[in-house]
């Protein structure tokens, strides 16, 4: 078990989900214009910004009592965008995506293929933001991941 | 615990071990931590159901003109996960009927012990996952033990 496995498994289970575009088992922080090669690689699907990135905000480490082994907690933050566009009812479409990658969280396997011991209940905070001056929705999901090391 | 409690100890896990394949247990052994039971396993996905005895105390009473006899207190820690309060339970009396069927086994009066029993067998409160997770609830249950050893 890693961190890097960790969100190596989540970055699949993400790709699955219906309505989902590029995925990333890491923040991608590319700052250029949005018609660049690299912003388009980083975060665009057919030329759409529609992008779903794993990343953490913080790793608790703590003894077990009794035993020789660690459990390590990680609090992950999905962060997913996609353009928003108001003739394709974008927010609908987003809402629907929010609501399946949180689903498949809540009830599929909690051991991420074994990458973890079990991972909590996810929490999506959604809003409009910018990427690259491209106006966007923004979901936020966060929960907790525990590893015993 | 004392060098004579640590060979009963030892006689009691083998002993009772070739005896609870029927609990298929991840783990069972003595535990020499000082950490307090009962205690949610590292992994309950793997660890469970596990089995762990722990020695709590020996009181020492000279006996005039008979020696010393020392009163072992035990206790075994059963963990199982994901149960109904009844599979623990039944757990549990596998375990006592072991206990019940010989009183002091030739292994166990071997390491010095002249009568071993059950005591009493309790269920304590289930332990929640953290996160949540209903199948990593973990049950303990608990079957303290009396050992009697005498040196004449």
């Amino acid at each position: 078990m890693s961190w890097g496995s960790i969100a190596a498994a989540l970055k699949t289970r993400l790709a699955a989900v219906s309505g989902v575009g590029k995925t990333h088992s890491f923040q991608r922080v590319f700052k250029g214009s949005s018609d660049q090669t690299e912003f388009q690689s980083a975060y665009c699907k057919d030329r759409l910004i529609n992008v779903w990135m794993v990343t953490r905000t913080k790793r608790v480490s703590s003894p077990i009592p009794g035993e020789s082994k660690r459990r390590v907690r990680h609090s992950v933050l999905i962060l997913g965008l996609l353009k928003q566009d108001d003739a394709r009812t974008s927010d609908a479409t987003f809402e629907g995506v929010v609501d399946g990658v949180c689903v498949d969280l809540e009830t599929g396997d909690r051991t991420l293929g074994g990458a973890c011991v079990t991972h909590g209940q996810p929490e999506a905070a959604i809003s409009l933001g910018k990427l690259s001056e491209q106006d966007v929705h923004l979901a936020q999901i966060a929960f907790d991941v525990e590893e015993v090391l | 615990m004392t060098d004579q409690q640590l060979p009963i100890a030892n006689a009691l896990v083998s002993w009772l071990d070739p005896q609870l394949a029927s609990l298929s247990l991840a783990e069972h052994r003595l535990d020499l931590s000082t950490a307090a039971h009962p205690r949610y396993p590292a992994n309950a996905l793997t660890d469970c159901p596990r089995l762990l005895l722990r020695a709590y105390k020996g009181d020492i009473k000279a006996l005039a003109n008979q020696g010393v006899r020392w009163d072992y207190v035990f206790s075994y820690w059963l963990y199982m996960r994901d149960v109904t309060q009844a599979q623990i339970l039944a757990a549990l009396a596998t375990i006592e009927g072991c206990f019940l069927a010989q009183f002091n086994p030739p292994s166990l009066s071997a390491a010095g012990t002249e009568y071993i029993a059950p005591v009493q067998v309790v269920t304590h409160d289930e332990m929640p996952h953290p996160l949540g997770e209903k199948r990593l609830r973990v049950y303990p249950g608990e079957i303290l033990i009396g050992a009697v050893a005498r040196k004449h």
